[in-house]
């Protein structure tokens, strides 16, 4: 179930990108989208809460997980090595300070990587195609909302109709977006 | 040393629950519009949207805040002015616009920034440090041996990451509050003769989304990565890693959301007449 549920989401995560460009489309261009952007964030909660049906909450990206690792591995290795190297590690004041000290030391540490992690991830942001279309992620999004429906399918019980309940309204809005995308 | 988690899991209370089902339109929003009251949406969009008696930089609109105040006093009247006109409407898409206004008004307050990363790193350090010498001193008060000593002194400082944490969010969540409350001299809105309240509503809500418009620019303006936002892709990039245009941007979708429900619920409304 926990894959249907990743590929609910993803969907979502389309939807809600898909609204976000619109958004950018209004601040450089004439006119509003107001039912396209409304519509695609209520497509993205509607599937976004078909997965939760599913499944338990995501985990944290994995991005956030290399940071806060490597924040908390400088935190761990940095008051190790202050404990051993100092003479008198059970000091209070000692403590103290070594304790946070490795804890600021493990925080810029995770600032560090993270400003690495962006910058590389900007770089490869800049030089991605600019063209976006709306009806393409219209029919992106319809594939991935039918590819879960057949994978549900199979599956008859109350949770799954449920789910299938919240898709259909998903396509609805979907519909609905097409609709004012087309008169735009 | 703590962090407020930032990501679509942390949204404000605009869970799908109350999703509606979507709409069935028959006739448009500007029509009933204008049945409740004349006007209709686009005339008052065409002339002014609303008699706003207001300069905008006596009111503060100089840097994000100012504008997220002015945004959330636009939403607050649209608020009660739509309470006033739903009194006792039980309609899913009525439900649905006023949770996202609620929704819409709780990002606003997010994307006002809250605390530096060094403000909260120094308030954890000074919380866990103090935490880690209490212990440490009681410890050695009672005479325990080193190696005791650091492992209790550790766990009192695991144990106050929590509380921390919690402070510091509260504290952010005051000082967002702060930065955005209703302006020293709000403006005066005031719908001229001829406008109905639901056009009203859609005016101030439209209004709202164009402070959103003006925080979220300036926003991109001064983030150090900010020319990406030049392209669509590059601005989806800067929402999802920059807290602060994440709520902005959220914020803004809702206030979509508000207003497609409340365009497809107002011809409902000429189906029961």
């Amino acid at each position: 179930m926990s894959a249907i549920a990743a590929q609910l989401r993803e969907a979502a995560a389309v939807a809600e990108r898909a609204a976000a460009v619109r958004q950018h489309g209004e601040s450089t261009g004439p006119g509003t989208d107001t039912e396209i952007i409304g519509g695609l964030q209520f497509v993205a909660e509607t599937l976004s809460h078909a997965a939760g049906l599913l499944d338990s909450p995501p985990v944290a990206p994995r991005r956030t997980m290399i940071v806060s690792a490597v924040q908390m591995g400088g935190w761990v290795l940095s008051c190790t090595v202050a404990l051993l190297a100092v003479p008198h590690p059970a000091q209070p004041a000692v403590l103290a300070v070594t304790l946070t000290g490795g804890g600021i030391f493990g925080t810029l540490l995770g600032w560090a990587v993270s400003a690495v992690w962006n910058r590389r991830s900007v770089r490869a942001v800049a030089s991605a195609e600019a063209n976006y279309e709306i009806h393409a992620a219209i029919d992106d999004l319809r594939t991935r909302i039918s590819a879960c429906t057949v994978a549900l399918e199979p599956h008859r019980n109350d949770v799954h109709l449920n789910v299938g309940r919240w898709i259909e309204r998903a396509q609805t809005w979907l519909d609905v977006v097409d609709t004012a995308a087309s008169e735009a | 040393m703590t962090e407020r988690a930032v990501g679509p899991g942390d949204e404000p209370a605009a869970s799908a629950d109350d999703a509606p089902s979507p709409p069935v339109t028959s006739g448009s929003a500007e029509n009933t519009a204008s049945d409740l009251g004349g006007g209709g949406v686009d005339a008052v969009a065409e002339n002014g949207r609303l008699a706003v008696v207001c300069d905008p930089d006596a009111v503060g609109r100089k840097d994000v805040s100012g504008s997220l105040a002015l945004m959330r006093y636009r939403v607050e009247t649209a608020t009660v002015r739509f309470a006033r006109m739903t009194g006792g409407v039980d309609h899913p898409l009525v439900e649905t616009a006023r949770s996202r206004l609620k929704a819409a008004d709780a990002a606003a307050i997010h994307a006002a920034g809250g605390l530096s990363p060094w403000t909260r790193t120094w308030i954890g350090v000074a919380g866990l440090g103090s935490a880690a010498w209490v212990a440490a001193a009681l410890c050695d008060r009672v005479g325990l041996p080193a190696g005791w000593t650091i492992a209790v002194a550790v766990a009192a400082l695991g144990g106050a990451v929590w509380p921390v944490y919690a402070f510091t969010n509260a504290l952010a969540q005051r000082v967002d509050r702060r930065r955005t409350k209703r302006p020293a001299s709000p403006p005066q809105i005031a719908a001229p003769a001829g406008v109905g309240p639901a056009a009203e509503i859609l005016a101030l809500l439209r209004m709202a989304r164009d402070d959103l418009s003006v925080a979220m620019r300036r926003r991109v303006a001064g983030h150090r990565f900010g020319r990406v936002a030049r392209t669509a892709a590059g601005f989806d990039w800067l929402r999802r890693h920059d807290p602060q245009l994440f709520w902005l941007s959220l914020a803004d979708r809702h206030l979509c959301q508000v207003i497609c429900s409340i365009e497809a619920w107002l011809p409902t409304l000429v189906d029961e007449a």
